[in-house]
């Protein structure tokens, strides 16, 4: 391997770094703005009460969660694509994974907001913790609501971790290529990174141990979410195939966002030459696989519902497919479940435009498989008299859209001080390849 | 003037360090330290493949541990709280699971982390660190060896047969 090459390579990614174009600060400008609006929003609904929203009682959980579960299911993808993909040798991962494992810890971020926003009274959040307190009171470990906190506050320190690992030597060749402050915060970041034998013998291992505790966390952390809903009671809900179903879904609609994010990124970051066509084809490839998946469990839940021959089981899965929801219901199933079948033709894998868009339906539709599955069965219980139209209010509106505009704002913001596609693992990978 | 003196070599490629490192152990040099811009697998790094590194062993015993942990939070947390409903017993075995494996996950990446930083000799600096040569983290690799100061010429011409680039003394 010529050294040339790498010098190359290090350029190439450490270029993506330099002061922002105007048209990024512009965009940055905008997301901030959509991020105040955001908290202008929540600060409203603090001061003024849950009454501003949309949810009553049956519908308690609504965009909020739908929002959570959506973050949560979107940060999947990075796990699969930076650890899974990594124990099982994929090659074709470095060239996205760093991108996918940055955009996964501000999706988990994301998500982590929404239960807090949902509380309502935001200030007692800490009660959900075990601490000894004077009122006796210690979280009820048996309640899926406790579960989520565990396992999502795990994901988060250990995505994290997991990022930040494996940017060492990156941030170490970061700290060697600059001068001035951002040297010394390169350093600090970088922890003295020297790239000994002796410390690549430490880290190789602990990254594949690192690696082998995140990929069971992608399997664990979607199944506790959708045991929010599978251990409840409540038509639509209570069923045994939701974890795989919600674990599918995730990864579904995480790789999505890889190539809602991705696309655009590769010409604005100028990383044509690391991230390249064959890269997205894998991804869309990947996407036929699970977009399967998310399609045989919509057929199993509703073949399940009829075949049971529960009355309520059998009216949620009519109330979904005809109700007032319906149109939701059926854009979910096209975008999910019939759309990513184009994937089959090499034609559409390969087309970015193509994938761009089919990428962002997506993500629709699976934002839409979570308002469905969430609000339906709260709007349709077991009475009649209960029953209930819910639809979001500006107030929960303008709050999810400020949080996805955190989370782009913060994943425009990192890919400005780190690069997106990993220095050394390309090095290595240049070195490999024939 | 001290007795060992320490030389620095660079090498054009990832092969030819490999190549030199089984060579450069056999000498008994006082110190040898690979440095490589990619990663180095265990046969190529200077302490050889007979020395893994144990952190796999840490991040079992650390996932035991949090194991172990997690259910005696929810135990814990049962028996404190003590609240008996319908004559069932506080304690669920199989709910705890959950906890139990989550901080089984977070005690052995947290300890995973640290141990990679203890037996790194990693922590904050704010810039360069003492000693670092930059082109190692770019686009070169090479070795620092220590030796004692009447063998550098013997170590330098061996060196040299090995296919070392720029050699010079720190």
């Amino acid at each position: 391997m010529a050294v040339t090459a790498y010098r190359e390579i290090q350029d190439g990614l450490v270029g993506t770094l330099g002061f922002p174009s105007r048209r990024y600060l512009g965009l940055l400008a905008l997301l901030a703005a959509g991020i105040g609006a955001g908290a202008l929003a929540w600060g409203y609904q603090v001061l003024t009460g849950m009454g501003v929203t949309g949810l009553n009682i049956p519908v308690g959980w609504g965009v909020y969660i739908v929002n959570f579960v959506f973050w949560i299911g979107v940060g999947h993808a990075g796990t699969l694509i930076s650890a899974i993909l990594y124990l099982l040798r994929v090659s074709w991962r470095t060239s996205v994974a760093r991108a996918a494992e940055t955009m996964t810890v501000f999706a988990v971020m994301t998500a982590g907001l929404f239960p807090l926003i949902h509380l309502g009274r935001v200030w007692v959040f800490f009660w959900i913790l075990p601490y000894p307190n004077t009122a006796h009171l210690w979280p009820n470990f048996k309640s899926p609501l406790v579960f989520d906190v565990v396992a999502v506050t795990t994901y988060l320190t250990v995505s994290v971790l997991f990022w930040w690992v494996g940017l060492i030597p990156d941030l170490a060749a970061l700290r060697d290529s600059t001068t001035g402050l951002r040297q010394r915060l390169y350093g600090l970041a970088a922890v003295g990174w020297r790239g000994e034998g002796g410390q690549w013998r430490h880290y190789l291992r602990a990254y594949a141990c690192l690696a082998a505790l995140a990929a069971p966390l992608v399997i664990s952390v979607h199944s506790v979410v959708s045991w929010d809903f599978a251990l409840a009671h409540l038509p639509g809900w209570h069923s045994t195939i939701f974890p795989p179903y919600f674990v599918a879904g995730a990864i579904h609609s995480g790789l999505a966002m890889v190539l809602t994010l991705l696309i655009p990124l590769r010409g604005v970051l100028h990383l044509e030459r690391f991230i390249q066509v064959r890269h997205f084809e894998a991804i869309a490839q990947l996407m036929i696989l699970t977009g399967l998946i998310v399609g045989y469990a919509y057929g199993v839940e509703a073949f399940l519902g009829w075949y049971g021959g529960d009355p309520y089981e059998r009216s949620m899965g009519a109330y979904r497919a005809a109700g007032q929801y319906a149109p939701l219901f059926w854009v979910m199933v096209v975008c999910n479940a019939v759309l990513p079948l184009a994937f089959f033709w090499r034609r559409v894998r390969t087309d970015l435009a193509l994938l761009f868009v089919a990428s962002i339906l997506v993500n629709v539709g699976m934002w839409l498989e979570r308002f469905v599955l969430i609000v339906t069965s709260l709007a349709h219980g077991y009475l009649p008299t209960t029953w209930f139209a819910y639809a979001p209010s500006r107030v929960e509106i303008t709050i999810s859209l400020g949080a996805a505009c955190f989370f782009l704002f913060m994943l425009l913001v990192v890919l400005k001080l780190v690069p997106a596609v990993s220095i050394t693992e390309s090095k290595a990978e240049a070195e490999a390849a024939p | 003037m001290t007795s060992t003196a320490v030389l620095l070599a660079t090498f054009a490629d990832r092969q030819a360090l490999g190549r030199a490192l089984p060579r450069l152990r056999e000498t008994q040099a006082q110190r040898l330290r690979a440095f490589s811009p990619v990663a180095l697998e265990e046969d190529e790094q200077e302490g050889g493949p007979e020395r893994p590194s144990p952190i796999r062993w840490l991040a079992l015993a650390a996932g035991l541990v949090g194991c172990g942990s997690g259910f005696w939070l929810c135990i814990g947390a049962a028996l404190r709280y003590s609240q008996i409903l319908g004559g069932k017993p506080p304690i669920s075995w199989l709910p705890y699971c959950i906890p139990g494996f989550e901080l089984t996950i977070l005690v052995s990446a947290l300890t995973t982390v640290g141990a990679v930083l203890v037996y790194s000799r990693l922590w904050p600096r704010l810039g360069l660190p003492a000693g670092t040569h930059q082109p190692f983290s770019a686009d070169a690799f090479g070795v620092e060896v220590e030796c004692r100061r009447a063998e550098r010429e013997t170590l330098r011409q061996l060196l040299r047969s090995l296919g070392a680039g720029e050699i010079r003394e720190l």
